[in-house]
């Protein structure tokens, strides 16, 4: 389906658009309330090298619609 | 390899303004997914306020579980989000209307 794909490829991990974190009810400068539980437990299984604004990156990457990167994104995951 | 059941987080307790592609972009956050059913009523045309996710891989599950944990963590409209392991025969691909 073309709007799958069209969603897949704009919606990243890390990125947060601005009518998404108005649902949230996420404040500017605000990272994500999930933040600080990925603190504590650690990253997702399938970006295990996330870089997070203020946890393991630079709090002056916080800004527009990114809180966070991931650098390798791999076409193949392992199948647990 | 799992079952489609056992990569697949149930999320209720959503406000009906919110789509498809909302869920995406927030359940993307933690990880990578494969197809989301978020059903509609067919006469109200309505969201019914569930869906069920269904990430690539079975660990995701229980990495999204850990990190709700049993806490309000995620609210979208003011409603929080309540996640659950997909229940016995409910997936992803399930037709979801009642």
């Amino acid at each position: 389906e073309s709007n799958w794909r069209k969603m897949v490829r704009a919606k990243k991990p890390g990125k947060l658009s601005a009518h998404l974190r108005t649902t949230i009810g996420l404040q500017g400068g605000q990272l994500p309330p999930w933040c600080l539980r990925m603190k504590k437990i650690g990253m997702p299984p399938d970006y295990p090298d996330m870089k997070v604004a203020g946890l393991n990156w630079g709090i002056e990457n916080l800004r527009g619609d990114v809180y966070g990167k991931v650098y390798a994104q791999h076409k193949k995951t392992k199948r647990t | 390899m799992s079952s489609s059941k056992e990569r697949t987080v149930y999320v209720g307790n959503i406000d009906p303004r919110v789509n498809k592609e909302d869920l995406y972009e927030l359940f993307v956050q933690f990880g990578r997914i494969k197809k989301i059913n978020y059903p509609r009523d067919k006469v109200l045309d309505t969201h019914q306020g569930y869906a069920f996710i269904e990430f690539l891989n079975d660990s995701t599950v229980d990495y999204v579980l850990k990190l709700f944990g049993n806490t309000n963590l995620v609210s979208l409209y003011e409603r929080s989000l309540k996640i659950r392991k997909s229940e016995n025969g409910k997936e992803a691909n399930a037709n979801g209307t009642n």
